[in-house]
């Protein structure tokens, strides 16, 4: 073709740099790997840039806002109770432990199901470090939102301190550990669902299961079959997580039950998972 | 520079690809042309990655892609245009690839301005976006880190004609510039435009490969010339042309005429018709492409090298009368 190329459609975009190389091989040593904390900016970033994420998250807040508020309306009316820190703080987490694994989980179920894994994989083929940017982009936003959680129950706390004056300062250090450890406790159980499952139903109903109907099903079982008693507590993880959120994990079989359940229900389907997603054909 | 040396992909007992080697060569534009089904998409996702090769491999520059640090520097990959989240406008789309490349900002308005999405429309979720505006979008993201390998399945689905037009000159002018380019695409006039060399794949074998001219001259050696005309008085001319010898078959306007275009012009010459239209029939590379992707595989026969030649019947003048102006398109890269 001798004909000069004239981009005779419409577009008169800017020209674009020349491609550098004529031989056989591309050099790379000039351009360095994507940094991992780039990826987890980019992975928070697509947790809110789209209308679902984004008001997802903001219906949370606007929930641990109502349920602190009801405790602070409670404690307007009620004189004679002291209220403390973790009364808030405990009611909002009920409301953060089925809804933030959800959102951690959409992170990895949505590259499926809205099929941006191709994208994301021939931008960073390491698919072992985008799972784990994820998984820090999930814990962040798990961080935030427990933030929110703290910052809303100590506004509430003021105002009860400035018309009421029936507050206890005294915060436990253990029960706010333990509050945290039992948020991201259900984040990593959802997240390690999600890398297995890859669909976003299906790893709802495997979260819910674990968190509230194996723990169930697990102790009527173990009412009606003493022998099974004792070994079904090391899968039941809402028993195995009570010391913790309360702040007296302290025997050695506590911490068995604690550590067997999130080998069982954590670590097990997330080395599954990372080798799914690895070895996936991504389409 | 892309090579693909010896690669199979197999799903349970179906072989999607079945041992395919080529090059992609910088400053060429590869067009990679086979009917559906045929293992091009499979290919290219092996080549990015995204599916793991049953045998073989697959390097672009001389690395796995895989090993390739920030790729997207290096290689633009556009393979569906619609795989993107629905609920993000255009412009986030680019910005987050923006971002995981490292680019500065302005690049996203840039290659917005590029593909002619307004910043109006790039506003715009996607899953509001038209086909032509999602292929548009995926030719930006494929071209934002500057590549200097392009991989682009399918990149003209939905675009309008002046879209089509644009990005062949889009992906010559890359290719002018030192860029390697691979297409594909089951339209063969489509890649017949853009494309200096073409890869024929059926059923997940190549049939043939080679530049579009070496394949069209090894299939016009194999078959009779054909010409086409229309004169002003076609009964004579007719009658002087089979007084000849030579094969015609009358239409309603035109002759078909079984010789060279030179042959028909004496002839008219010499009985002194005034001739309207005089051209030679190109059979051009649909046939070939239509023979070499369906016969020949059934009957089993083995790709061959670019000098192949076709097992097909013998096609002689087209059998029906061509219809008025002969329906055969020029083709623009083949010696006149
Ligand atoms: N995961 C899979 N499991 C089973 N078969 C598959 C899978 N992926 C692809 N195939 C088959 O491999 C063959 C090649 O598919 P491919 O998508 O590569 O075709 P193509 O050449 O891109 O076709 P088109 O022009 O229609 O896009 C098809 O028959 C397809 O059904
Ligand atoms: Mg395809």
């Amino acid at each position: 073709m001798s004909t000069p190329y004239p981009p005779a459609g419409p577009p008169q975009g800017p020209p674009q740099g020349p491609p550098a190389h004529r031989g056989p091989v591309i050099d790379v040593s000039q351009t360095a790997p994507i940094p991992f904390s780039r990826l987890v900016k980019v992975e928070l970033r697509k947790a809110l840039d789209t209308s679902a994420g984004f008001w997802l998250l903001a219906a949370i807040a606007v929930l641990i806002i109502i349920v602190e508020g009801f405790v602070l309306v409670v404690g307007l009316f009620d004189s004679t109770t002291e209220f403390r820190l973790v009364d808030f703080t405990t009611l909002g987490g009920y409301v953060l432990q089925p809804l933030l694994p959800i959102v951690v989980a959409l992170q990895v179920t949505s590259e499926w199901s809205q099929r941006t894994a191709m994208v994301t994989f021939a931008t960073e083929p390491r698919r072992l470090v985008v799972v784990y940017a994820k998984l820090a982009a999930g814990a962040l936003l798990a961080l935030a939102m427990t933030l929110v959680l703290f910052v809303v129950a100590l506004a509430c706390l003021l105002v009860l301190w400035v018309f009421q004056d029936n507050v206890d300062w005294g915060t436990s250090v253990s029960g706010t550990l333990g509050l945290l450890v039992f948020l991201f406790v259900g984040v990593a159980v959802a997240f390690a669902a999600a890398t297995l499952l890859l669909n976003t139903p299906a790893t709802i109903a495997a979260f819910l299961a674990v968190v509230y109907a194996v723990p169930t099903v697990v102790a009527t079982i173990g009412a009606l079959w003493g022998d099974f008693r004792d070994f079904g507590r090391y899968l039941n993880l809402q028993g195995a997580l009570y010391p913790v959120l309360s702040g007296s994990l302290d025997t050695g079989e506590e911490w068995g039950h604690f550590l067997v359940a999130l080998l069982v229900w954590v670590v097990v389907p997330l080395a599954l998972g990372l080798t799914r997603i690895v070895r996936a054909e991504v389409k | 520079m892309i090579t693909v040396e010896g690669l199979t992909r197999t799903y349970g007992g179906f072989t999607a690809v079945d041992d395919v080697s080529f090059v992609c060569r910088p400053g060429r534009v590869t067009g990679f042309l086979g009917p559906n089904g045929a293992g091009k998409t499979t290919t290219m996702r092996v080549l990015v990655g995204l599916t793991p090769p049953t045998r073989g491999r697959a390097t672009i520059g001389g690395h796995l892609y895989r090993d390739l640090p920030n790729p997207g520097r290096h290689v633009g990959v556009l393979l569906d245009a619609s795989a993107q989240h629905g609920g993000r406008t255009g412009r986030e789309i680019l910005t987050l690839g923006a971002t995981a490349m490292g680019l500065p900002m302005s690049r996203v308005d840039e290659m917005l301005h590029l593909v002619s999405l307004t910043p109006d429309e790039a506003s715009r979720r996607l899953r509001h976006f038209s086909l032509g505006m999602k292929q548009r979008l995926g030719i930006a993201h494929a071209l934002l880190g500057d590549p200097q390998v392009l991989i682009l399945d399918e990149p003209a689905n939905g675009l309008d004609p002046a879209g089509i037009r644009w990005m062949r000159g889009l992906l010559k002018g890359y290719a002018d510039r030192g860029g390697t380019v691979l297409l594909s695409s089951h339209l063969l006039h489509e890649v017949e435009q853009i494309a200096d060399e073409m890869i024929l794949i059926g059923h997940g074998r190549i049939v043939a490969q080679g530049d579009k001219k070496t394949l069209l001259e090894s299939q016009r050696a194999t078959r009779t010339a054909t010409t086409t005309v229309v004169s002003l008085d076609n009964a004579r001319l007719a009658e002087a042309l089979r007084a000849r010898g030579l094969q015609v078959t009358p239409g309603p306007d035109a002759l078909a005429v079984a010789c060279e275009a030179v042959e028909v012009g004496r002839v008219a010459a010499e009985h002194q018709v005034v001739l309207v239209d005089l051209r030679s029939v190109e059979s051009g590379l649909e046939d070939l492409f239509l023979e070499l992707t369906s016969t020949t595989q059934r009957e089993g026969h083995r790709p061959g090298p670019p000098g192949y030649r076709p097992q097909g019947p013998p096609q002689g003048p087209p059998q029906g009368p061509p219809q008025g102006p002969p329906a055969y398109r020029p083709q623009p890269g083949a010696p006149r």
